[in-house]
Formats: C-alpha cells, structure tokens, sequence
C-alpha cells in the first residue's frame, strides 16, 4: 500500500513538473508576443510626430527636398508593422526609413536657420530622439524575453517537454543589419 | 617635519590639545575649502606630527600593570584568592586607551575636515533642522519611513542641485536607521533582539508621476505587483504597485524599464516612491554614496592640502541623480503633438 502511495507521489510530482514547464513555455512565449507589440506600439509612436513635420515642410517650404519623400516613405514602412507577427525584416525597413528622414532633416536644415532655430524643430527632434531611444529599448527588451524563451525550451528538461508537448521553435533576435555590416567580425553561432 | 622634544612634553601636550581645540571650532565655522586649507596650514606651523607625547599614561598603564602582577603572584604565595589581583587592571586599561584615543583625534578632525570638502565640492549643504520631525512628516508620505517597527530615524540630510541636459531640480540626500523588534522562544526562555538597519536615499520634486511604486525591496516578503511591464527581466526585479495600471503603462515606457534595469546593476534593493503630491522617494541600500576615504591627513599637510584642493567628485551620488534626471527626461511630454 504504502508503495502504491509513494508511485502516485512520484507520478504527481512529476505531472505538476511538467505542467509547471509546459505554462512556462506558453508564459515566455506570451511575454515575447508582448514585448513584440511593444516594439511596433513605440514605432508606431512616430505617426504622431508626422502631422507636425508636416507642417513644418509647408511653414518653410522645404517641398524641393526630399524631405517630404521621406516622411511618405516613413508612414509606407510604419503601415506595414503589425503587432500579431513577430516580422523583424518590417520593423527594420521602418527603421531604416526613420534614418533616411533623420539624415535628410539634418541636412535641409542647414540651409534654413529659421527652421533651426525654431523651438518647434528643436522640440521635435528631441520627440524623434527620444522615440528612437524607446525603441531602442523596446527591442533590447523583446531580445531579453526572446532570449528568456529559447532558454526556456532548449535547457534540460524544458527541451524534453518542449519536444513532446510545446513544440515550439527557437525565436530569431532582432538585429541590426546595418550595424552589423560595419564589422568584420561575424560570429559563427551553430 | 618638526620633531618635538619629549623633554617637554607636557607644555608641548598643552599646545597640541588647544591647537585641536581650535581646529574643531575653525571647522565648524569653514565655509569652503580655503577655510579647511588655512586649517592644515594652521597644524603645519604647529608641526607635525600631531601627537601626543604619551610617555605619561603609558608609564601609569605600565605601573598598575605592575601593580597587578606583583599583587597577583603576593597572593599566590600566601595561598590567597588572586582575584583582587584584577582591582589595578582598570587603571592600566583607563590610561592605556587614554593615551591612544587622544593620538587618534587628528585623525578624526582629517577625517571631517575632508567630508566637509566633499560637501563643498559638490555643493551640499548638511540639513540640520528637527530630524526627528521629518522622519514623522516623510513616514505619512512614502512608505519607505514606515519601516523600523521599534524606531526609527533620518541620521543625517543634505540638500545639492542637480542640472542636467534637459531638468535641473533641487535634491536632498538622506540616511534612514530603523529597528526592528524581533521576539523568539516561549515562557522565560523568550528572548527579544533589535536588529538594526540602513537605507539610504534622494528625495525629489517629480511632477510627471503619481501615487506610483516600483519596489525590489519590499517590506513584506511577498511580492504583489497590480502591473506587470513587458520586460521579463525587470518583472523579476521589481514590483510595481498603481492606482491605475494606465497611470503605470504611461510611466513605464521602454526606455525608462531599461533605465530601472540597469540601475538595479548599480544600486542594491533600489525602491522607487512618487507620492500623491509629486514627490519621488528614491532609496536603497548603498552607503558610501557622500563617502570618499582620504589617503592623507593633518599629520601629510601638502599632500592634504592637494587632496582638499583636487575636486572629489561624488561618482554614486551622480548616477542616481542623472538616473532620476533620465526619468524625467522620459516621462515629460516634449510638446503636445497633434
């Protein structure tokens, strides 16, 4: 009898381990899925800032730049995002987008003191700084919970419930490709 | 250096404790550090170093030792009690530390003239108004003074301004020491112990959030958060605590759950408090974040002039005060966008 109670126990034991894995899993995955929604929620912050930079290019006439080419390509690219798959290619091309009209504002801003001066211009280049900064973060944060995840099915025993159970696969972080052509050095992860 | 005869070394004892005398007061009357650099000058044309001639105590603390031997091995002979043998020992003991705690008193004059020069470096001034009162005033605000279920009270304050990129704001720097009374066993074997505790913080005007805590040291072990952020890293750090989870969702934007993070990297048990008036509570366990140790003192007056004069940068206190600032810097509205 009593070994009739030690076998249900264990086999107890056992059931409330694999299930607390199995909701781990779910729980990560479910926190990468956040993150994700945060990372394109904070780009998609920059659609607030486009009706004011609009403005500014009718206040100083800035139409012959190519400014104006730039925010249409940046609202394009921050279209594209969605919250409910985890696309890194998109979210890279907003990116890249973003950098692109950075670049043409500093440039066209050069020959129009006025607009550089003005606390409007100033005050909106802080808002894109500080956007950019928040998704900055926001990624490193979705890296964090991505790679919180794959720990949590590729580590012993996680991977036994995993490959039974879960059956999910490991994620991809989101990496900056354009950052990452400036080295030379490529890591060779297996 | 001056070398001091010990022929002397009575009138030579009398010159140094007056010169000490006159130090501590030239102190507490410095009001910036050529004030403390006219008081090393002052102990340089004393001559150095500061020390008492203690050829006296030491000769006393030598005699009743003495005296308890020869008493001891007396009553050894005679086959009596040794014990009064022990009567001299407080004697040898008295003038023993007498001796050595007077040589000490430069040291600890070195020691405060170069916190004072901390505090001039780094522009803080020492708060000494009713402490006590405050401690009372903070408690009904955050909920960091109600620790200390036996006492509990602000040690020392001091108040500097911090300019940053964006915000400049007025802060003020405190040590909390609080008592907890713990009760173990049962009948007459009960005992009580006070254990005692520190913490540490900045109190600051913050107006972009309310009635909001973010907490990695709370006072009961079980954690309760009513928000959850998207970092699973900052989750098992702190625990946050809203009147609204809107409120919490606004404030804990991306970068500012990031800047939380590293912070944690920084300060130990780090809490965060913004009251329902606007004022934030940043504390921790850290002590050393008004301390730099000295490497000389009175008795090395060039080389302490130099150290005086050298601007000590507080290193701690500036990265949790451009912490807050980051805090701020992202939680302020830049302007209200369309």
């Amino acid at each position: 009898m009593t070994d009739l109670w030690i076998v249900l126990a264990v086999g107890a034991l056992c059931a409330v381990i694999i299930l607390a894995i199995y909701n781990g899993i779910i729980a990560r995955m479910n926190a990468v899925e956040r993150a994700w929604a945060n990372v394109i929620t904070e780009e998609r912050q920059k659609n607030k800032i486009i009706p004011t930079l609009e403005g500014l290019v009718d206040q100083y006439k800035l139409h012959e730049s190519s400014v104006l080419k730039d925010v249409t390509a940046l609202r394009s690219a921050l279209q594209d995002l969605s919250s409910d798959t985890v696309n890194t290619e998109h979210l890279a091309a907003a990116e890249a987008k973003t950098s692109a009209l950075m670049k043409g504002l500093n440039v066209v801003v050069e020959n129009y003191p006025d607009l550089k001066a003005s606390e409007v211009f100033n005050n909106l280049m802080r808002e894109i700084a500080e956007q950019q900064e928040n998704v900055g973060a926001a990624i490193r944060i979705f890296n964090q919970n991505v790679e919180d995840f794959n720990n949590g099915i590729e580590q012993f025993p996680n991977s036994v419930i995993n490959n039974m159970l879960n059956k999910k696969e490991k994620l991809n972080t989101f990496r900056d490709e354009e950052a990452e052509s400036g080295f030379e050095y490529k890591p060779n992860f297996s | 250096m001056t070398k001091f005869s010990s022929d002397f070394p009575v009138s030579r004892n009398r010159q140094l404790k007056a010169l000490l005398r006159s130090l501590e007061e030239d102190l507490h009357n410095a009001r910036n550090t050529e004030d403390l650099v006219a008081m090393v000058e002052k102990a340089k044309a004393f001559g150095t170093p500061l020390k008492f001639n203690n050829r006296i105590p030491y000769q006393m603390a030598a005699i009743f030792l003495i005296l308890a031997g020869a008493v001891f091995f007396f009553l050894h002979s005679l086959d009596l009690n040794p014990v009064w043998a022990l009567l001299p020992l407080p004697g040898a003991v008295f003038f023993g530390l007498w001796g050595f705690l007077r040589n000490t008193k430069s040291h600890r004059i070195s020691a405060d003239m170069f916190k004072r020069d901390i505090l001039f470096d780094n522009q803080l001034v020492a708060l000494s108004q009713d402490l006590a009162q405050q401690t009372r005033s903070l408690a009904e605000t955050f909920q960091e003074f109600r620790r200390g279920d036996h006492a509990r009270e602000i040690k020392e304050m001091f108040q500097g301004n911090f300019s940053g990129t964006e915000h400049s704001f007025t802060y003020t720097y405190y040590h909390f020491h609080y008592v907890d009374k713990r009760q173990s066993g049962i009948g007459s074997k009960r005992t009580t112990t006070y254990e005692h505790y520190d913490r540490y913080g900045l109190l600051v005007q913050f107006n972009f959030a309310r009635n909001l805590s973010i907490q990695s040291f709370q006072r009961s072990r079980k954690r309760t958060s009513t928000f959850r952020a998207a970092s699973n890293y900052f989750n098992k750090l702190y625990s946050v605590k809203a009147e609204s989870e809107m409120d919490a969702a606004k404030f804990l934007k991306p970068k500012i759950v990031v800047a939380l993070e590293d912070i944690h990297q920084h300060f130990h048990r780090p809490n965060f408090e913004f009251s329902s008036s606007g004022e934030l509570c940043m504390s921790f366990q850290n002590s050393g974040l008004i301390q730099i140790q000295p490497t000389h003192d009175l008795n090395a007056p060039d080389p302490f002039i130099e150290e005086l004069r050298h601007f000590n940068e507080l290193t701690d206190l500036k990265i949790a005060l451009e912490h807050i600032h980051t805090l701020m810097k992202y939680s302020d509205s830049n302007f209200q966008t369309p």
